[in-house]
């Protein structure tokens, strides 16, 4: 394991010699004889947990060092050594330098240990807590934007069929009439593609695995299938090549909706001047699970888009964005990695692996 | 009236064409799904109303407008489309220009007419 850093500061160098002697196995000791060699220590090592002071120094006292430091290290917990023993004083610094322990001096070699491990064992909860603040703050606004998203781009898909609905009212002619109806099945569809990416985005959530044998082949021409009854879909050139066995097990509804997702993101990168877009997709079983491949011929995706590309952002209003974030949830949810690389004007390749989710046992038996 | 319309989204440009058809309100309907190609044109003076498209993708309505504020010398009546009036877009627009106007989607020609007229 790592050693820990800690800080001791004190201005009689002969008890950091000691100190340093006694906990140097143990911890990265760090030591100061000064409260500025001290603030020096903590900007240059910002892998520090614990800082120690002595409390009487020359021009300065162990709080008055603590509350210099509070603002720029705030999660440092802090000992005071103390020689004498002033009660008030001490209750009083407590709140001001938020001291965790006070230990008096000369210390012990077992209490300052324990203090020690104990200080370490809160600076490392304290982080972790932080952590999950922050992770559930960004799941939190990221589900905001997400409802916000969606609703914005429904509301005014729902728009413009209410537009065509009104047009269809002031229309006498029948034949005129009927012209309407696609372009409102259009917007019916748009509508319930997207509210179909919500419960799917939530199924894949809530699942617990479902393994099955996995025929990439099969569920690609499903989803290539499923995509075109809700959209033009003929202009974009599908070519599989797998070398994934019967061995592979996974969740089907998870692996589909990638696919399916990632196709559609692909059918929106097609290159005006081609007016055509070619997806190779290859598939190798590796170690330990399946190195998918899906490269294209497209428009590409810009550097700076890259970066955020996985993200949900309210941008341009189109629907692809949420599909890439549902790709990235899935492969999250089934242990993968995805990674894409992009050459802008050239085309796109998202390199996926997926974990084989097939038990030994079951692989035993079977050889 | 000389109506100029913008937006990116061309079924709905063919919806608000139509439905200004339906109201003979504009003498002439320009549109644009380029918003560079209708600054120049209310540029020139040929226009007396120009309605956008709020949320468009490469300039955006507010951008739009902010653009014919700054460069032509008499500027046109200017209503904004959008799917949701907000009370923080009203008043984004509000401080740009005190008489640009707001209406949701889809097109109102009443609520269009009682503007301009």
């Amino acid at each position: 394991m790592n050693k820990q850093y800690i800080l001791y500061v004190d201005d009689e160098e002969p008890n950091l010699v000691a100190f340093r002697a006694i906990f140097r196995r143990e911890f990265n000791v760090l030591t100061a004889t000064s409260a500025e060699e001290g603030r020096q220590k903590l900007d240059d090592n910002p892998e520090v947990k614990v800082v120690i002071s002595d409390y009487l120094m020359k021009g300065i006292t162990g709080i008055e060092f603590f509350e210099s430091i509070l603002e720029k290290h705030p999660h440092l917990i802090r000992i005071i050594l103390t020689g004498f023993a002033d009660q008030t004083a001490m209750l009083d610094s407590i709140n001001k330098a938020r001291v965790y322990r006070f230990l008096s001096k000369p210390w012990n070699e077992h209490d300052l240990r324990q203090t020690i491990l104990s200080a370490i064992e809160l600076y490392d909860a304290r982080k972790k807590i932080a952590k999950h603040q922050e992770d559930l703050k960004h799941s939190y606004e990221a589900l905001n934007h997400f409802i916000h998203k969606s609703s914005n781009e429904m509301r005014s898909t729902l728009v413009s069929m209410h537009g065509i609905v009104r047009l269809a009212k002031l229309e006498d002619d029948p034949q005129k009439m009927a012209e309407f109806w696609p372009i409102l099945e259009k917007g019916i569809m748009q509508i319930d593609l997207q509210l179909r990416n919500i419960i799917e985005h939530y199924e894949s959530d809530q699942r617990v695995g479902v393994n099955s044998p996995i025929n990439f082949e099969e569920t690609i021409e499903r989803c290539r299938a499923a995509l075109e009854s809700f959209q033009d879909f003929n202009n974009i050139d599908i070519n599989v090549q797998s070398s994934c066995s019967e061995n592979f097990h996974q969740d089907p509804f998870r692996l589909q909706l990638i696919i399916s997702n990632l196709l559609n993101y692909v059918g929106e990168q097609v290159n005006p001047e081609k007016n055509r877009i070619q997806l190779d997709i290859e598939i190798i079983e590796t170690q330990g699970g399946v190195q998918m491949m899906f490269t294209d011929d497209g428009i590409g995706i810009e550097n700076e888009q890259l970066t955020g590309l996985f993200e949900l952002i309210l941008s341009k209003g189109s629907s692809q964005d949420i599909s890439l974030y549902l790709v990235k949830q899935a492969v999250e949810n089934m242990e993968g990695t995805i990674e894409v690389t992009s050459i802008t004007g050239e085309g796109t390749s998202f390199n996926i692996f997926i974990p084989n989710n097939k038990t030994n046992s079951y692989a035993h038996r079977t050889g | 009236m000389r109506i100029v319309l913008v937006d990116d989204n061309e079924m709905d440009m063919f919806i608000n064409v139509k439905l200004l058809e339906s109201g003979s309100l504009a003498k002439t309907i320009s549109t644009f799904l380029d918003p560079e190609e209708a600054i120049s044109h209310i540029g020139s003076g040929e226009a007396d109303a120009v309605i956008v498209d709020n949320q468009m993708p490469i300039m955006s309505g507010y951008d739009l407008l902010s653009t014919v504020i700054k460069t032509v010398p008499t500027v046109p009546a200017m209503v904004v489309l959008t799917a949701t009036v907000t009370e923080d877009l009203t008043n984004k627009y509000k401080e740009l220009h005190n008489g640009i106007h707001l209406l949701e989607k889809p097109l109102d020609v009443v609520a269009l007419r009682s503007i301009l007229l």
